[in-house]
């Protein structure tokens, strides 16, 4: 397995590298390897890799952290109220259907384009995503699991927090782990719409106006990478804590 | 039945909308009356669908009657303690606690400390003399072991009233006959008044005050045996000509008279 992807990883280089170092395609779209590699050491070496990342990443954890927080409140209450709940499907539809770059210029208006937009905008997104998950799990809970807490006469705060919270956990972190994905796309999209010094899109917008392509690409693997890690690191999460998915 | 009555159940009706048409209704309990003395162990069989299950959900307090009425020790049921095993016991068990804790779950429900519930959850299993890969998840147990755990969580609180719908039904022949004589010992223990629900005739006979046997849906009482024999019972009386008796009378019964 591991020795599988190693090799796919070796295929993709040589393609890679076949294509930028014959010249058929400009350096201009696809930078040789080596420069790419070069860029990145002399980003880590001055520091504005690391300080870009922490300015991604700080924002994506604010926002979600957030929204989370709402939208699995709001999912909570929700869930119980079913007319209310009912009524909002279509709404939240509708909702989950804009794309978030197209309500950013709201945000924009509302709070600048200071680090608080794009803190909304990203928190916006994760509460959307962790709302209609946990309204997804709390409403769904099997009905012999109520019965049980019922016949035991448990209170409506035992209810929830013995019976319903625990069993739209798995919902809730499906929830999750599609929010912190969307919470970096948003991160990065918002750096490079609202004009940012700080962050992994910043630095994206701003080498492509410049015309550093390898600099793009250095962002480009850097966002590739953060996803790549957080899901990783939430499924792990989510193996561990959720051992009884789907039993 | 004789005694004062302590589960009183008169004239009771539960109609359930009918999924396959709107605005229909399927009749599951007609007009059924049943009484029952406190303390008394009573079985209930009848053929699938007839409305067993929907008659333990009222006495639970889980269902609300069409129409008639359902007391328990002259109040409405719900306000008694209460223990169940679900028939649906697989996904009456919370996957994410541990067999331990899902037997003690009712104490800790209760107020009690997590660890003096589990405490107690240990020293009943050991009482009974029963069991369990207690550190595992539910969902790693067999049917029959499942069954086990959750026939624990239903009896550790002592309850005054205990459903059982099934609670033996996965399980091979020699458990089924060692968690019979438990069933007896755990309903002497704590005297709980004890409804079980079964398929199998000599399971019901066996443990029972009282055998009462329904009609093919609506469920209406068709005929109630008394089972006056002396207690603790093993399978050994099932041989006993007059258990013969009782057995054909319910299975007739069930039947509706005819032969099968
Ligand atoms: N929620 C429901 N909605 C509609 N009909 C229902 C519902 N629950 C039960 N019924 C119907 O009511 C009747 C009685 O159901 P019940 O579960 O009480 O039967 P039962 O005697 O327990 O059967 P079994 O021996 O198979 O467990 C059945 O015909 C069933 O289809
Ligand atoms: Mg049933």
């Amino acid at each position: 397995m591991t020795r599988d992807r190693a090799l796919l990883a070796l295929i993709l280089l040589a393609f890679w590298s076949a294509l930028a170092y014959s010249g058929s395609v400009s350096p201009l779209f696809l930078p040789e390897p080596h420069a790419v590699v070069v860029s990145f050491w002399r980003g880590l070496v001055s520091g504005s890799i690391l300080r870009d990342i922490a300015a991604t990443m700080a924002r994506v954890l604010t926002g979600f952290l957030l929204g989370g927080a709402v939208g699995v409140t709001g999912g909570i209450f929700l869930g119980y109220w079913k007319r209310l709940h009912n009524a909002s499907i279509p709404f939240l539809d509708f909702l989950r259907s804009v794309p978030v770059t197209a309500i950013l210029p709201l945000f924009l208006l509302a709070f600048g384009i200071g680090d608080t937009a794009k803190i909304a905008a990203i928190a916006w997104a994760s509460a959307l995503m962790m709302l209609i998950n946990t309204v997804l799990g709390v409403a769904s809970v099997p009905p012999t699991r109520l019965m049980v807490a019922a016949t035991l006469r448990a209170s409506s705060y035992q209810r929830l927090v013995h019976v319903i919270l625990p069993d739209a956990l798995p919902q809730i972190f499906i929830g999750i782990r599609t929010a912190i994905s969307f919470a970096v796309v948003v991160a990065v999209v918002s750096e490079m719409l609202l004009s940012t010094t700080s962050g992994i899109g910043a630095s994206i917008y701003n080498s492509s106006v410049m015309y550093r392509t390898e600099d793009v690409y250095v962002g480009i693997i850097l966002t590739g990478a953060i996803g790549y890690l957080l899901n990783l690191a939430t499924a792990r999460l989510d193996a561990r804590i959720v051992h009884w998915r789907a039993r | 039945m004789g005694g004062v009555s302590y589960i009183e159940v008169a004239d009771l009706s539960v109609a359930y909308p009918d999924p396959s048409a709107a605005n229909r209704h399927l009749l599951a309990i007609d007009r059924l009356s049943l009484s029952i003395p406190k303390g008394a162990f009573i079985s209930i069989v009848g053929p699938n669908g007839c409305g067993k299950t929907t008659l333990l959900l009222c006495l639970a307090g889980i269902l609300k009657p069409t129409s008639g009425n359902v007391r328990i020790a002259g109040v409405a049921p719900g306000k008694t303690t209460c223990g169940y095993v679900f028939q649906n016991y697989r996904e009456s068990l919370y996957p994410w606690l541990t067999v331990l804790d899902n037997i003690a779950l009712p104490l800790w429900l209760d107020g009690f400390a997590r660890a003096k519930a589990r405490q107690a959850a240990t020293e009943l299993m050991a009482t009974l003399n029963i069991e369990l890969p207690v550190d595992r998840f539910p969902y790693t147990l067999s049917g029959g072991q499942q069954q086990l755990a959750a026939l624990l969580r239903a009896v550790i609180h002592k309850p005054a009233v205990l459903l059982l719908d099934e609670p033996l039904g996965s399980l091979d022949v020699p458990s089924r006959a060692d968690l019979c004589d438990a069933v007896q010992r755990i309903w002497q223990a704590i005297g709980a008044t004890t409804v079980l629900v079964t398929h199998d005739l000599d399971e019901a006979i066996q443990v029972a005050d009282t055998v009462v046997a329904f009609t093919p849906r609506p469920a209406r009482v068709a005929d109630t045996v008394e089972v006056p024999l002396p207690r603790p019972r093993s399978r050994d009386i099932l041989h006993d000509p007059q258990v013969v008796v009782w057995r054909d009378r319910v299975h007739r019964a069930m039947t509706g008279g005819r032969d099968s």
